[in-house]
């Protein structure tokens, strides 16, 4: 199973309005305790463009940079949206992500549901230089693949310095862009290199709802496939973060992964006249005693 | 009420301070903004557009000892973000009234 160099390369759109090709990236740095994704979502059939940047900082406030413009897609491996630079130096290995721009700040990262708390946010200069390396192949999905990655470089918050040596994933979907009615993804990646990238998500049909899975696990390099992924909440304790265990289940047998969630930003939306919240967590993960990070999304 | 100016200058461990000390400096200053009395607020960077120097502070108080307390209190004053600073009373010029 390996991914060819191409699917770097913009894809054939597909009929749908929606039809969505996402560049996303997600990192943790272990010294700084930095968290952040940048995505990239390019609708050919709408003509635009959307960066977002999002970043969650260690005393819980939460930075986001988001633009949307009018985008024409191209074979170059050079996006360029507003303030930002996203560039494919080696497909599959090399990339680099430049953004400096204006960014808004949330005290808590909690406070994203609150629309009147965006209205008070600060507006910060967000500058992002971050070298993004290939830590081993990328795995393939349903019109989708996913890498694990090292990222180097800083993240300037209006001044404050955050130098980067993180883990992270990043990896590129194309497909249309309609919204599951529920969806969780789980995104981790431990210190021993295991990873565990796995999303269910049900969608509308004629018996109230199709779930289906998709992902997989990477121990020791081998990549087995995950059939059943759920979550397990631990009851709740006033003032502690969400902690739950996230269980996985495919060829490989069952995986029980503790999780806990100490920054999670409720974001809501409006997609195709319906509302939706992306609850996007920070994760810290204990697997098989393996410390690890990554996401947690779960949308209702 | 009369305008100042806080102009702090960064010391020499002030990249590695300010992220940390930088929750409890906006935690000082959001009760003036929210009071409608910080007129402007921000960091002065390098030539690189990137490394901050120091901050600049223009705020409505009730008298220059009133400002000299107030920037006494900033964390970054009190935790050493700053290696001094100055307060100064200010009078706004520019942007004109627009009359409307």
């Amino acid at each position: 199973m390996t991914v060819p160099a191409e699917d770097e390369r913009p894809h054939p759109p597909g009929a749908a309005l929606s039809w969505t090709e996402t560049t996303w990236l997600e990192l943790f740095d272990g010294a700084s305790q930095l968290a952040g994704v940048v995505r990239l979502d390019v609708r050919p059939n709408q003509g635009t463009g959307e960066v977002s940047f999002s970043f969650f900082l260690p005393d819980d406030g939460f930075i986001t940079a988001r633009h949307v413009t009018a985008y024409a897609a191209d074979a170059s491996s050079v996006v360029e949206i507003e303030d930002a630079r996203l560039e494919t130096i080696e497909p599959l290995r090399r990339w680099s992500v430049r953004y400096d721009g204006p960014s808004h700040a949330l005290a808590s990262a909690a406070e994203a549901r609150n629309r009147e708390a965006w209205h008070r946010s600060r507006l910060e200069r967000l500058i992002v230089e971050l070298d993004v390396t290939a830590a081993c192949d990328a795995v393939p999905g349903d019109r989708s693949f996913a890498q694990p990655v090292r990222v180097a470089g800083e993240v300037w918050v209006s001044g404050d310095q955050y130098v980067l040596a993180a883990r992270g994933l990043r990896g590129k979907a194309w497909r249309d862009g309609v919204l599951a009615q529920r969806a969780t993804s789980v995104a981790l990646w431990c210190d021993d290199d295991r990873v565990l990238f796995a999303r269910v998500e049900t969608r509308s049909g004629t018996s109230g709802g199709t779930e289906t899975v998709e992902g997989w696990t990477s121990i020791g390099g081998e990549v087995r496939p995950v059939r059943e992924l759920r979550l397990e909440r631990a009851a709740s304790v006033a003032g502690a973060s969400a902690a739950m265990t996230v269980v996985v289940r495919g060829d490989g047998g069952e995986h029980r992964i503790g999780v806990e969630l100490p920054h999670v930003a409720p974001l809501v939306g409006l997609s195709g006249g319906r509302s939706h919240e992306l609850r996007l967590g920070v994760a810290h993960a204990r697997w098989d005693g393996h410390p690890g990070h990554g996401f947690l999304e779960e949308l209702e | 009420m009369p305008l100042f100016v806080i102009l702090g200058h960064d010391g020499p461990d002030a990249l590695a301070k300010r992220p940390v000390v930088r929750p409890r400096h906006l935690d000082h200053l959001r009760p003036l903004s929210e009071a409608g009395r910080v007129v402007v607020a921000g960091p002065l960077f390098g030539d690189d557009g990137k490394t901050p120097r120091g901050s600049l502070i223009v705020l409505e108080a009730p008298s220059l000892d009133e400002a000299r307390a107030l920037a006494a209190r900033d964390p970054y004053v009190v935790d050493g973000v700053f290696a001094r600073h100055e307060v100064m009373p200010f009078a706004r010029v520019f942007p004109e009234s627009t009359g409307s």
